[in-house]
Formats: C-alpha cells, sequence, structure tokens
C-alpha cells in the first residue's frame, strides 16, 4: 500500500512524484516502459562522424515501424530509441482525419526529447474560454496558478527575459540566452512597423547559469551545443531524469516500477473512491493490482483517456470520473508547422559563437493590440541564422575545389519563424476506445478523431501573411512559405481530454485537479487543460502538477479524502 | 539499435573502419587501386565501386585538404546502400552512378574511372549541371522524389513510407537521385573528423553562447549536424 500511485514519469508525473514525495508521501511511478539512465541511455557523445548511417533511419524500419513518428522533427538515427514503434502501439482514426501521435515509452517519457520552450499562460488565456463561450471556464485564474509557476520555475531552471507583457507573464528567469545580432536588427524593424508586437529571446528550461539547487542534484549550466533532444548529459536541460525524479528520489519516499502498463484504475462504489490501478507487465504480460490513497494521473492525455475509458465499472459504466461524458472529448493541439523563411540581405557583418538551445519568440498580438477576424490567437517561434554550410555546398551546382572553397564561406543570413496557434475547445475532436482492436497487452487502442475547424483555418492564413510580413518589414525577401497546418498531433501539445471546469456536468476535473467524481483521483497533464492557449503548455502541466500535489497532500492529512 | 551500449560498440566500430580507411587509401590513382581491391562486405562489386570511388573522389578531391576518399566516403556509401537504403532506393543510387559512367563514355569514349582527374572533373561538371537543373514542365518523378515504397509485412500490400526529415533543403530539380547520391557524398565529407578539423570549425561542446562575433576574412561557417 502506497500513499500515492503516479501513472506517468515524464513532464507532469516527474513533478508530482517530487511534489508528493517532498510531502512525506510514499510514492510509486508506473512508467509503461523501460527504464532509461541518465547520461549512460543518451547519445550526447556522438560526434557528428559517429552518427549511425549519417544519421539516418534506416527506409525499410522507417516505413514498417515508425510511419507516424518519423514525422517528428526531433525523429533521427540518434534518438531513435526515444521513439515508439507504431507498429508495436498502434491507434485508429478516421481516413480523412489523421492525427498524429509522437510518442516515447521509457523512464522520463517526452520530457527526455521536449522543446523545451517554457511560457506562462495569462489571465487572458484562463478568461477565454468564459467570455467566447467555447470550451469550459476554467475554475482557476492566472492568480491561482502564479505562485507555482514561480516554484517551478525555480526548481527546473527557465533562462528568458523579463518583458512586462501582459499576455505573457514574467516568471523567476535565469538570464537569457541573447538575440543575435541579425535577430536585434529583426526585432526593432519588426517592433517599430508593428507596435504592439514584440521580438524576444525563446524562455527555454536549459540552465544559462545552474544555480547551487541545480548543481545539488547534479545539473550544470548549457554548454550551447543544441543536442538537446538525444538526452544531456550535464542536465542542463529540465527532464524527469535529469531533475525531478532525482529531487524525489532524495526523499526516500519513492518508488519507480517501469514496464508497468496501467490497464484501469480500480473504483470502490462504496467509499466512492479509487483504491489502485491494475497493471499489465509488458514483458511478460502478468497483471498485477497496487494499492494506494491517491492517485495521479499524468500519462498525457490521450493515454490518461485511454485508461479513465478503460476502468469503466458498474458503478462508472462510462468510464471513471466520466458523468460528464467530456472524457475522450475537446483534445487540442497547437496549430503547427505554419511557417515563412527569408533572407535578410542586409544583415550584420558579425557571426555567433555556440549552439544555443532556442531561438526567438513573438509573443500573441492578435487580439491583444491587433484585431482579428478569428478568436484567440499565436505567437511565433523563430531564428535568424547564417545558412549553414550545407546550403553552401548543395544549393547550387558545382563540384571539386570550387564545391570546397564556396562551402568555407559564411552563408548570408536566414529568418525563419513559425506559427503556434490556439485551438478552440471542441467537443467532437474526440478520444474514444476502438469498439473491438486491442494490443498486444489486451488493452483497447484508442481512436483519435480531430480536425481543425474554420477559425483554425482563418487563424492559419493570417499566420502565413503576419510571417511573410515582418520578415519584408526587416528588408528581408520571402524564401519559402509552408502554410498547410501540420496534421494534428505533430505540435506534440495534445490537451484538453479531462478538462477542469466549475461545473461537474461540463468538466471532468475541478479547481484542484481533482475528479469532480473520484475524491482521490487528481489528473494534472494536458488533459487538465481546459482551453490550450498559444503557449508551449508543459510549463503549465507542472504547475498544475505541483499545485494539485500540494492540495492532494493537505486533504489526505485533513482526512477529506 | 535500442541500447546505449549498442550504439557505442557500431560507432566504435565505425571509428576503427573509418580510421583504417584513411590509412589505406590515399588520393589519386593508389586510393581507386587499393579501394578496388577491398571487396570484404561490400555491396558494390568492384567496378562499381572503383567508379563509386572516383565519383566521390571528383566531388570532394583532396586538395590542400582531404578529400572524401580519404575520409572513407566511398566505404560509408556502400555501408549506407547496405543499411539505410530501401531496395528501391539502392538500385536508384546505383542507377544513378551509372549515369555518370554512362555520361563519360558518351563524351570521352572510356569509363569514367579510367579517366584522368581533369576529364573526371569535366565530365562530372556537365553531368552536375545538367542533373540540378529545374526539372522539365510534366517531368516523371524520380524514385527518390517521395518517401520509399516498401512491402507491409503483414499484408504484402506497398505502402509509402512516413517521409523522413529532409536532408537538403533545395529546390525542385531534373534528376533528384543524383542530388541525393552528390548530398550523401558531401553530407558524408563534411561529419568525417578530418574534414571538421581540416576544412569547416566544430566543437562538440561549445561551452558558451556569444552572441555577436566579428567577421573577419578566416572566418567560416561552424561545421555539424544541422540541417540548415
Amino acid at each position: 500500500m502506497f500513499d500515492a500511485i503516479v501513472i506517468g514519469s515524464g513532464m507532469s508525473g516527474g513533478i508530482a512524484a517530487k511534489e508528493l514525495c517532498e510531502r512525506g508521501l510514499k510514492t510509486l511511478v508506473l512508467e509503461r516502459g523501460r527504464k532509461l539512465e541518465h547520461g549512460g541511455s543518451y547519445t550526447d557523445w556522438m560526434q557528428p562522424w559517429d552518427l549511425p548511417n549519417a544519421n539516418l533511419v534506416p527506409e525499410e524500419a522507417l516505413a514498417r515501424d515508425y510511419q507516424i513518428q518519423g514525422q517528428c522533427y526531433a525523429f533521427n538515427e540518434s534518438t531513435l530509441q526515444y521513439w515508439v514503434k507504431d507498429s508495436e502501439h498502434p491507434y485508429s482514426f478516421p481516413e480523412d482525419k489523421p492525427f498524429a501521435w509522437i510518442r516515447g515509452y521509457h523512464l522520463g517519457g517526452r520530457s527526455i526529447m521536449w522543446g523545451r520552450q517554457s511560457y506562462r499562460l495569462s489571465e487572458m488565456d484562463f478568461e477565454a474560454n468564459a467570455k467566447d463561450g467555447h470550451g469550459s471556464d476554467w475554475p482557476i485564474r492566472y492568480a491561482d496558478l502564479a505562485p507555482w509557476y514561480d516554484h517551478v520555475e525555480r526548481f527546473i531552471g527557465v533562462s528568458g527575459s523579463p518583458e512586462g507583457l501582459k499576455q505573457l507573464p514574467d516568471g523567476d528567469f535565469l538570464p537569457p540566452f541573447a538575440l543575435n545580432d541579425a535577430e536585434v536588427q529583426f526585432k526593432q524593424a519588426v517592433e517599430a512597423s508593428f507596435p504592439g508586437r514584440r521580438v524576444i529571446p525563446g524562455r527555454v528550461a536549459n540552465l544559462s547559469q545552474a544555480k547551487p539547487h541545480h548543481e545539488e542534484l547534479g545539473r550544470t549550466s548549457c554548454q550551447n551545443r543544441s543536442l538537446c533532444e538525444r538526452g544531456c548529459s550535464y542536465g542542463a536541460y529540465h527532464s524527469s531524469l535529469s531533475s525531478s525524479l532525482p529531487a524525489a528520489e532524495r526523499t526516500g519516499n519513492l518508488t519507480i516500477i517501469t514496464d508497468a502498463i496501467v490497464h484501469s484504475i480500480i473504483y470502490d462504489p462504496r467509499t466512492r473512491k479509487a483504491t489502485g490501478v491494475r497493471v499489465i507487465d509488458a514483458n511478460t504480460k502478468e497483471g498485477r493490482t497496487y494499492e494506494a490513497k491517491v492517485i495521479f494521473g499524468c500519462a498525457s492525455a490521450i493515454a490518461t483517456s485511454q485508461i479513465l475509458l478503460n476502468s469503466k465499472s458498474e458503478a462508472q459504466p462510462n468510464g471513471l470520473a466520466n458523468s460528464s461524458d467530456m472524457v475522450g472529448r475537446n483534445l487540442m493541439d497547437h496549430i503547427y508547422a505554419l511557417s515563412v523563411m527569408g533572407i535578410l540581405p542586409k544583415g550584420p557583418n558579425t557571426y555567433y559563437h555556440g549552439r544555443r538551445p532556442t531561438g526567438l519568440y513573438i509573443p500573441r498580438y492578435r487580439n491583444v493590440s491587433e484585431p482579428a477576424d478569428f478568436l484567440r490567437g499565436y505567437g511565433f517561434q523563430g531564428a535568424v541564422s547564417r545558412m549553414g554550410w550545407r546550403n553552401g555546398a548543395l544549393s547550387q551546382p558545382g563540384v571539386g575545389a570550387e564545391l570546397k572553397a564556396r562551402t568555407r564561406k559564411l552563408g548570408p543570413w536566414m529568418v525563419f519563424i513559425s506559427g503556434f496557434g490556439e485551438m478552440l475547445p471542441n467537443p467532437d475532436n474526440r478520444v474514444t476506445l476502438h469498439p473491438t482492436r486491442t494490443d498486444k497487452w489486451g488493452v483497447p487502442i484508442v481512436h483519435i478523431e480531430c480536425a481543425l475547424g474554420d477559425n483554425e483555418t482563418k487563424m492559419a492564413a493570417q499566420i502565413i501573411e503576419d510571417g511573410a510580413a515582418m520578415i519584408k518589414s526587416a528588408g528581408g525577401k520571402v524564401m519559402m512559405t509552408r502554410g498547410t497546418p501540420g496534421t494534428p498531433g505533430l505540435g506534440i501539445h495534445e490537451m484538453g481530454t479531462a478538462c477542469m471546469g466549475k461545473d461537474p456536468k461540463r468538466s471532468v476535473l475541478n479547481k484542484y485537479n481533482q475528479a469532480h467524481d473520484v475524491a482521490n483521483l487528481f489528473i494534472t497533464d494536458g488533459s487538465a487543460m481546459a482551453s490550450s492557449g498559444c503557449q508551449n503548455p508543459s510549463l503549465t502541466y507542472m504547475a498544475l502538477s505541483a499545485r494539485a500535489a500540494h492540495h492532494a497532500a493537505e486533504f489526505l492529512r485533513e482526512g477529506k479524502i | 539499435m535500442t541500447d546505449g551500449l549498442g550504439l557505442d560498440r557500431r560507432a566504435l566500430l565505425r571509428r576503427v573502419l573509418l580510421l583504417a580507411g584513411a590509412a589505406v587509401l590515399p588520393g589519386g590513382a593508389e586510393a581507386l587501386a587499393a579501394a578496388a581491391a577491398q571487396t570484404e562486405q561490400r555491396l558494390l562489386e568492384a567496378p562499381r565501386y572503383t567508379l563509386l570511388t572516383a565519383v566521390a573522389d571528383t566531388i570532394v578531391p583532396k586538395t590542400d585538404t582531404v578529400g572524401a576518399v580519404e575520409v572513407g566516403v566511398p566505404q560509408q556509401i556502400d555501408a549506407l546502400l547496405r543499411n539505410w537504403a530501401a531496395p528501391g532506393t539502392r538500385t536508384a543510387l546505383i542507377a544513378a552512378l551509372d549515369a555518370i559512367d554512362a555520361s563519360a563514355r558518351g563524351s570521352k569514349g572510356r569509363g569514367f574511372a579510367a579517366l584522368t582527374p581533369n576529364e573526371r572533373h569535366e565530365v562530372l561538371t556537365a553531368h552536375d549541371a545538367a542533373a540540378l537543373k529545374p526539372p522539365a514542365p510534366g517531368q516523371a518523378a524520380s524514385p527518390l522524389a517521395k518517401a520509399p515504397t516498401v512491402a507491409d509485412p503483414k499484408t504484402g500490400k506497398l505502402k509509402q513510407g512516413a517521409a523522413q526529415g529532409v536532408t537538403y533543403m533545395g529546390p525542385p530539380v531534373t534528376d533528384p537521385t543524383y542530388a541525393k547520391l552528390k548530398e550523401l557524398i558531401v553530407v558524408l565529407y563534411y561529419y568525417s573528423e578530418p574534414a571538421l578539423t581540416q576544412e569547416l570549425p566544430y566543437e562538440h561542446s561549445p561551452g558558451q553562447w556569444n552572441p555577436s562575433v566579428p567577421v573577419t576574412p578566416e572566418t567560416r561557417p561552424f561545421g555539424g549536424a544541422a540541417f540548415i
């Protein structure tokens, strides 16, 4: 019998485990994937000449096993060990509504490969559903989460610049990774041409300057290698392996079990509480159960829906915590991959040194300082950088000594910006259990139906128009645009499928991330999000996880759950 | 490959082979002869391997710095044909090599590998220019213009593979298969330790981020595995 079970060891589960353990709770973390060792399992040591197959994944394996994962930007031979085989972990979607579910099943989950961009939601984001009527009104506002953002930022270490923007609140930052000269030039042009728009250094969970509490966990400052997705032996970015699980472990209260696939949560109708979880051993396929006083769902949005829907019982026939019928609904991702690229012919005659782990960010301005013919808005991520050797060598014909000579020349400045747009919560974008298909462990696979709507389509067109206009404002020449949104899921920000809300009839979780229907069940992964904002969401998942862990521990102490 | 140890072993082996390759393959005619003599575990039979070696040597020749042959690119291309390429890609890349040989026979009356370095440069420059021209309107797509097609192991049905991260962000060209072959040769060269010592600066661990560094006549772009 444990005090707490945390399902999932990724971004949310790592923080939930740390916070529960630090409050004295004997905590079991269940991870469906295999164990990874911080440092020892990583591939960041590989020099370019060590990369197997020039970092290309063998074509037949790619087509056979990685049809979906192969679409992810960070997928290559050096990161191959971190992606699931789609052939082993199937799910389904309608042919005309593809959804790319990008996954990593191992200790630490996607916190190993995440993009590390870390932005707070703002008051505007927490009010959005109430104001325009889409989705469930958040039961919390910015002030409720602000101290938990502080708490998490301090612990994980976020590098960024204070900017005083109401739509993107400042945090407790380490020094920013400064903009390079061409980015400063781009910033000046954009901010002069478009009052209200700002170009700022990307806020990122990499330690620009490790503090003593980071070093205590064995983490050191970022070496500017930009090999993050391979795992960082320096522990310079926050992940469950480098940061939250070691912090949980040092309390003496943590137990981790890997290769443990959660089949369902056990519910006792007499006490109206969850009593534990049913687990299938990933290797032997044997079933067993674990019991605890409180359960945290941190398996990621789609997987948590799968577990809840698969936990149906006589007392909860629609799936656990699903009297509202909202479990699995309102699936959101960010509108992704809408990009504009251009050359800045009059860039500065300078270069930079090092490969910083972030770039620039343009916070939302639509429906903030500028109107729009759609609801909500988007931000841009990007960078201005010198086009690299590859372009020098290959962008024009010619072989021999001439090719070598031109590859030695510094490339022109290239600006690349890509929009991340807010998707409206829509109950028809939905995760259900497949009526007949099961995986090799006998668990019903998920069926995902998710499509962009009119609001998203209008937003996508404006993203491209604005991106091109900003590049032109800096004297840039647009070379390439990608105006078709990426397949939903490729933003890897899936969320919303067990939304928080004030009304138990229209939402799954209350203001403490506690299930309306099951008092000792807390869900703190992306499922909980009542709206998506346009900001990268991991920081919010972590803040919600820490806050919920605090309340769960209080409720236990007070005998309320 | 799913564990760090396995990767470690394979990479170490690769490094040893690369060093061995560099030791036995000096530039020019000797390199070609030595390359042809080494046949163990090779996919390409001797004449084609010699052709590949001559092509790699012509795309990135030895100058004041090492060339593609000295750093072991032909061995690595052969390994990619075995370990990375699906059958369709393999056939297409070999055909692209053969097409270079055909160009040489057409203009010089001899196979590409039999030409002098100057003749090879002349033939490949023309072949390269023609292959990398924008495609003619209505031109049929090359097998490499899209993701590889493979058979589903369960159903036997042919399926298109997932798109892999592009390695060359360039405009469409007349002969994408040649473009891919050239790209692989060039990328393997610039990923090599000698090229990242002699041609382009590379630091695995730069340490600091310095956002502003003056450009001097000696400034070269940093090498490494970045895509753009």
